[in-house]
């Protein structure tokens, strides 16, 4: 369990992308940014992540897909979404499906950082 | 035994009882006791009507005890409710036979008991849904459906109160649809409440879209943070089950709700109902939201129809719409106006067709009916009669509006263009006849190449006309003596040939005819003709007068001929096109064989199929009558003589037209053995005409010339000779003609004075007494009425023989210038129409000397400048009365006008009072004043007209204003998150950058770094709002430099996430160093985003195949640069693409229909064209604007934006 500490984060929008893993670095948090879910699945990071923070819409596969495709894959890890576009319907699916938690962005640094904590916690 | 039978009665899977004959119950199986819970004994000791449901009890008792009173009972056969172990009653078919022994005597009772509830309930829940879906179909009003399906499920569901609540159009907030037992207070609770899942379950079940259950709400951790529990509770009720309403697209629309008095969760049968009712409720809703929709479309049509009426009013435009079905017309103010109809009686197709007039009505009727059988608008102009006989011009436009019912309904406009019309009328009839008077001048001043004289043999006295020394290039000074003349200006090859012609003709007296060459002072040879005839009126001595014609033209490609007579066929392709050119036909001539062979001009002038082999026949047969014996004497000569010769003469081709031609003929030398002519036929009708009409207006020319008849014919100039003491008159063929008279008997003064017009008789007396007292010259015009009726104009000028001193004798000629004084009345009589119409149209005319800066104004150009009419006006004056922002263009006008250009602009002047006056003027150069330029034109004052276009612009940019907000509106989320993606990063950097700051030792560089994203992020936030700003903002159109790939790019950067969100791939195909287009920029973005949203929404079905949006630019052909917009969705019917432009089509459920028809409005405001059309070999649409690149010039800008 020990080597499944990181933090990656999959958005692809460029200001997340930048601010999210320095603020989560100075938390002391291991952090790795990506700007797809392709991306993030062609890396071998997705091995040693213990904690994805992930956006909802991507050009692309969205994130919700990511979440199914990485059960199917039977890869289990902590997902905390966050998303700049509130829809109900797309939370409560990603919860049932064992999502960590669900950000509105813009979120405060606090929630975010909680939701880390949480998931790497129980990871 | 009994127990077998126990046992046997256990297995059976009803439940069955057997009672003592008294009725007293001894058995009862299991599933009797697995049902009611209750033993035997139990069931004995309460009573087994205890298990009756009480409102049943007194039924089945009364059965009961019926049965048992009679001697020998039947069969029982009750319905009763029987209540369950849990307490529920289900409904029983109770079946009890009487059991007797072999001989028949009474032993027992025995009992089966058929659970019929599910029947019973199944049954009771299709009459009400038939009963519901019955009210649905009979249109009744939503309301009325939702309250009748509450009761109905409260009737199937005892101890049930029922709620239907829909969702508001916003998708954000419930109304009450029905609720009828539930308290009022609570309902209005209810009613606009947002919809918030952490609420209560009605909000959860919409958001969820799933039955949702709150057996227990106060207890229920859902709604532990809400206060709908309470309010719940207060209210006396204790649960809620609420499941949601679909539509059949699966939208929600709202939720059915069951709320109970006792805390409780629902049966199998509750939800069952539950779910059955709320998809009834859904279909009720989903055909009042249709109802309400297309009542919505018709009230849009109501109100774009009020919206019109301002602009109407203004335009003189009134609007209607028909349904042809009904004939229910609905008219605005103006149209009322128009037709002057009554506004408080509906109009009919009956009144209308009455109005309108007898001339016109047929054909209107008919183009109406024939249109509304094809279901298609149409445009037409007619006149109607109003109720109190006035006469209007009207131009109607009608289109079809789609409806879903098959009626045929027109929308419509009538325009009241009558003032129009007659403006339209008077110019048409002035113009036309500026135009005559116009041409008839123009040959009037054609110079013709004859010149005429008179020629005193005796003393060599020669009086000349001014054409004549022009031929001859000599002037009255010169020594003109004809001696002189042969020696030194004749062509000495010539002069021999002259003088053999001459010397014979001179010794008999006679007339004659000589073809000459002269080699003027200037050194030019020119070609010349002379036909003299002695002057019979003096017999004293020799006098000729005679004209002389210069050929040099027609002589050249004689001459041509000539110098090339041994290459005859090199010569004739040389001269053809020569020939074309200058309408001279060749042939050749066999006179022995009488073979004709032409030239293709020939042809053509004799406008003969060029197949035909001419005959002699045939020429002869085309010749004028009049002139056919000279011809003939001329061909006869040629055949006999071998002898070159020319000859002017009329034809009349098969066509009917009266030409003049010149023929020359010279025998070709070389063919020795006979005679073969080679010549040519020139058609100088045109220059005979000018000639003609040049005599008229030549009085010194006329005097010499009196006795060319064939001049005389060609001009309607007759001559003739008055003897004045004798009465003697000599009339040449012409002046008999003129007058009708015959010429078999001899004219005399009393005979010509009776043909005279009653109202100038006397003038025209007066003038010839005059004449006969003081023998002076005299010109007089006046009317004749001749004998077939027609009245003549005539103008006569008479002047005394100088030769004959004795007594007086005049000579003179009469021109029938009927046709000049026609034209004259038909010209003045324009002029009084023109300026009637310049009244009526707000024209005034003027002309303008530029260089002496003179200008004559009527009356209407005062007024648009307000200067005191008559006030001598000057550039400077008017120039401090043009607007600003029109000066360059007059400038501009006032540069070109200097240098003689025509022109025409609009602008605008301050008047002296204050107030903008639009002013459209005109202005052509006079070509009679050659050396400077002067200016004739009209002004007419447009204002009324462009104030109305003004208030129009404005409606249709408010009308485009709300369009640009609506289609903002759907992309409000995708806005939201454009606008919370920096905001997430700006909030991020700054936890970071404080941390960073905090931090011991501060990480300086690192909180500057994401100090700087912050900065980056804010300003990516505020290009969004900055963007949007000038969308939702409005002002009035501002045409600048624009580039379409940049506003392009703009939009769709708004577009981005919008469609992200809906999964459409967006690939740009820009044109690089597109030219820029001059227009309003965010009118255009309007365009692109309006293409850009329909294109995805043609693709949101979509899911076979990529839905792509390609957007590019393109520089087209002509210069114009091109938008673009093609998508990958369900396209259109080709047959349909006009359709797609028409305000309110739409097929959007939610769309105005107003998006294509503004944005080709727009479009076309800018001088461009909008298209659509369907993909080639591919799914989908591509929509296509294009603007001309170049910008306009100052006066087209102005009148695009006034």
């Amino acid at each position: 369990m020990s080597q499944r500490n990181l933090v990656s984060v999959v958005d692809d929008d460029e200001s997340v992308r930048e601010s999210l893993p320095d603020l989560l670095t100075s938390y002391g948090f291991v952090t790795r940014a990506f700007d797809s879910a392709e991306a993030f699945l062609e890396s071998d990071d997705f091995a040693s992540t213990g904690c994805l923070v992930l956006d909802v819409s991507m050009p692309g596969m969205t994130g919700p897909e990511l979440q199914i495709e990485l059960a199917r894959r039977q890869i289990a890890m902590g997902i905390v979404f966050i998303t700049a576009h509130a829809d109900a319907t797309v939370e409560t699916q990603v919860l049932k499906r064992g999502a960590m938690a669900f950000l509105l962005k813009p979120f405060t640094e606090a929630a975010i950082v909680d939701a880390v904590t949480t998931t790497l916690g129980k990871a | 035994m009994e127990t077998d039978q126990t046992r046997l009665l256990d297995a059976l899977p009803g439940m069955v009882w057997t009672a003592r004959p008294d009725g007293t119950c001894d058995f009862v199986n299991r599933h009797w006791r697995a049902y009611t819970g209750l033993t035997l004994e139990q069931a004995t000791s309460a009573g087994w009507t205890s298990l009756f449901h009480p409102d049943d009890v007194a039924t089945a008792m009364a059965a009961w005890e019926r049965t048992l009173g009679e001697i020998l009972p039947e069969e029982i056969n009750v319905v009763a409710r029987m209540r369950r172990f849990d307490g529920v009653y289900r409904r029983f078919n109770l079946q009890t036979r009487p059991l007797r022994d072999a001989a028949g005597k009474l032993v027992g009772w025995c009992g089966a008991n058929t659970d019929i509830e599910d029947r019973t309930r199944a049954e009771a829940q299709l009459a009400a849904e038939k009963q519901l879906l019955e009210l649905v179909a009979r249109g009744l009003p939503q309301s009325r459906v939702l309250n009748e399906l509450c009761l109905l499920v409260e009737a199937l569901s005892p101890g049930s109160v029922c709620s239907i609540l829909y969702v508001d159009e916003d998708g954000q907030r419930f109304r009450v649809g029905a609720g009828p037992n539930l308290p009022a207070e609570y309902n209005a609770a209810l009613d606009g409440l947002k919809i918030d899942p952490g609420y209560g379950p009605c909000s959860l079940a919409v958001v969820s879209r799933s039955t949702i259950i709150a057996a227990d709400p106060p207890r229920d951790p859902r709604w532990a943070s809400s206060s709908w529990p309470q309010l719940l509770t207060g209210f006396g009720l204790a649960s809620c089950w609420s499941a949601p309403i679909f539509d059949s697209q699966n939208a929600v629309l709202g939720i059915f709700a069951i709320y109970k008095h006792l805390p409780q969760g629902p049966t199998d049968q509750d939800e069952e109902l539950v779910d059955r009712f709320a998809r009834i409720a859904g279909i009720a809703i989903e055909r009042a939201r249709s109802d309400i929709a297309l009542k919505a479309g018709e009230a849009k049509l109501r109100q774009a129809n009020h919206f019109l009426t301002g602009g109407q009013r203004l335009s003189k435009t009134g609007s209607f719409s028909l349904d042809t079905a009904t004939d229910e017309q609905v008219w605005s103010d103006e149209n009322f106006r128009i037709w002057e109809f009554d506004p408080g009686v509906p109009p009919t197709m009956e009144m209308v067709a009455a109005a309108i007039h007898p001339e016109d009505r047929a054909e209107m009727l008919e183009t109406f009916a024939s249109a509304t059988r094809a279901r298609e608008g149409f445009e037409v102009f007619y006149r109607i009669v109003t109720p109190i006989g006035g006469v209007k011009h009207l131009h109607t436009r009608m289109e079809i509006i789609p409806d879903a019912s098959g009626r045929v309904m027109y929308l419509g406009s009538s325009q009241d263009v009558t003032e129009g019309k007659l403006a339209e009328a008077a110019l048409m009839a002035s113009e036309a006849g500026l135009r005559r008077a116009n041409r008839y001048l123009a040959g009037a001043q054609r110079l013709s190449k004859t010149g005429s004289f008179t020629w005193d043999v005796a003393t060599d006295d020669q009086d000349w006309s001014e054409e004549l020394h022009r031929i001859w290039e000599m002037g009255p000074e010169d020594d003109r003596a004809v001696p002189t003349l042969h020696a030194s200006v004749v062509h000495p090859e010539d002069v021999e040939s002259v003088e053999a012609i001459m010397a014979p003709a001179l010794e008999a007296g006679a007339d004659y005819e000589v073809s000459y060459r002269i080699i003027t002072p200037s050194g030019a040879t020119k070609h010349l003709h002379t036909v003299n005839e002695r002057l019979s009126e003096i017999t004293d001595r020799l006098v000729y007068v005679g004209a002389t014609q210069d050929l040099t033209a027609s002589r050249r490609a004689e001459e041509a001929l000539r110098t090339s007579e041994a290459q005859l066929r090199r010569a004739n392709r040389y001269l053809k096109a020569a020939q074309t050119l200058s309408r001279i036909g060749s042939f050749t001539w066999d006179v022995e064989t009488d073979e004709l062979d032409w030239s293709d001009e020939n042809y053509r002038i004799w406008e003969v199929d060029p197949a035909v082999t001419p005959t002699v026949a045939m020429v002869i047969g085309a010749i004028h009558p009049d002139d056919l014996d000279r011809v003939n004497a001329v061909l006869e000569e040629g055949r006999r003589s071998g002898r070159d010769f020319d000859v002017v003469y009329r034809i009349v081709t098969s066509s009917g037209v009266v030409k003049h031609l010149y023929s020359i003929g010279a025998r070709i030398p070389e063919i020795t053995d006979h005679i073969v002519y080679i010549g040519s036929h020139q058609d100088v009708t045109q220059s005979k005409l000018a000639e003609a009409a040049l005599r008229a207006s030549e009085a010194d020319a006329m005097r010499a010339n009196r006795y060319l008849k064939g001049a005389q014919a060609l001009s309607r100039i007759g001559s003739f000779t008055w003897d004045v003491e004798a009465d003697a008159q000599d009339w040449s063929d012409e002046n008999f003609r003129i007058w009708e008279f015959d010429p078999s008997s001899a004219p005399t003064m009393p005979k010509v004075l009776d043909v005279i017009h009653p109202e100038d008789v006397s003038a025209a007396g007066q003038a010839i007494a005059e004449g006969r007292r003081s023998g002076q010259d005299f010109e007089i015009s006046y009317r004749i009425v001749t004998k077939s009726g027609a009245v003549k104009h005539l103008h006569t000028i008479a002047s005394r023989v100088p030769e004959i001193s004795e007594r007086l004798v005049y000579i003179g000629s009469t021109q029938d210038v009927t046709a000049t004084k026609l034209a004259e009345a038909e010209l003045a009589r324009a002029n009084t129409y023109l300026l009637a119409a310049q009244r009526l149209s707000q024209t005034g005319s003027f002309t303008w000397d530029v260089h002496a800066d003179e200008h004559n104004w009527s009356e209407v150009n005062y007024r648009v400048f307000g200067f005191e009419p008559g006030t001598k006006v000057t550039m400077d004056m008017m120039m401090k009365g043009i607007h600003p922002d029109d000066l360059a263009g007059v400038e501009a006008l006032i540069g070109g006008a200097q240098i003689g250009e025509n022109f025409e602009l609009v602008f605008r002047v301050i008047n002296t009072d204050g107030g903008i006056r639009y002013a459209h003027v005109v202005g052509h150069r006079i070509d009679q004043i050659p050396d400077r330029p002067v200016f004739m034109g009209a002004l007419q004052d447009i204002t009324a007209r462009k104030l109305a276009e003004d208030d129009l612009n404005r409606a249709r940019e408010d009308l485009a204003h709300v369009a640009r907000i609506t289609a903002l509106s759907t992309l409000t989320a995708s806005i939201a998150h454009e606008v919370s993606q920096p905001l997430a990063g700006i909030i991020t950097n700054s936890s970071t950058c404080l941390r960073m700051l905090a931090a011991d030792p501060p990480d300086v560089a690192g909180a500057l770094a994401t100090a700087q994203r912050n900065l980056r992020d804010g300003n990516r936030a505020s290009e969004v709002i900055k963007r949007l700003r000038s969308l939702y903002g409005r002002r009035p159109p501002t045409f600048e430099t624009v580039d379409l790939q940049e506003i392009a790019t703009e939009v769709l950067a708004l577009l981005a996430s919008e469609l992200q969100r809906r999964r459409v791939i967006v690939r740009t195909e820009f044109r690089a160093g597109a030219p820029t287009v001059s227009a309003d920029r965010v009118q255009l973005q309007q365009v692109i985003l309006n293409l850009a949203l329909n294109a995805a929404d043609a693709m949101s079905e979509v899911t076979d195949r990529v839905r792509e949006l390609s957007v590019g630019t393109e520089h087209g052909p002509e210069g114009e640069v091109s938008l673009v917009v093609r998508d990958s969705g369900h396209g259109f019917d080709p047959e349909g693409a006009d359709k797609l432009f028409q305000a309110f089509h739409t097929t959007k459920p939610n769309g105005m229909g107003i998006g294509l028809s503004i944005s080709r409005s727009i479009i076309e405001a800018h001088g461009g064209r909008l298209k659509a059309a369907p993909n080639d070999g591919g799914p989908g649409a591509t929509f296509t604007f294009s603007i001309p690149c170049d910008p306009p010039s100052v006066a087209s800008a102005t009148s695009r934006s006034a």
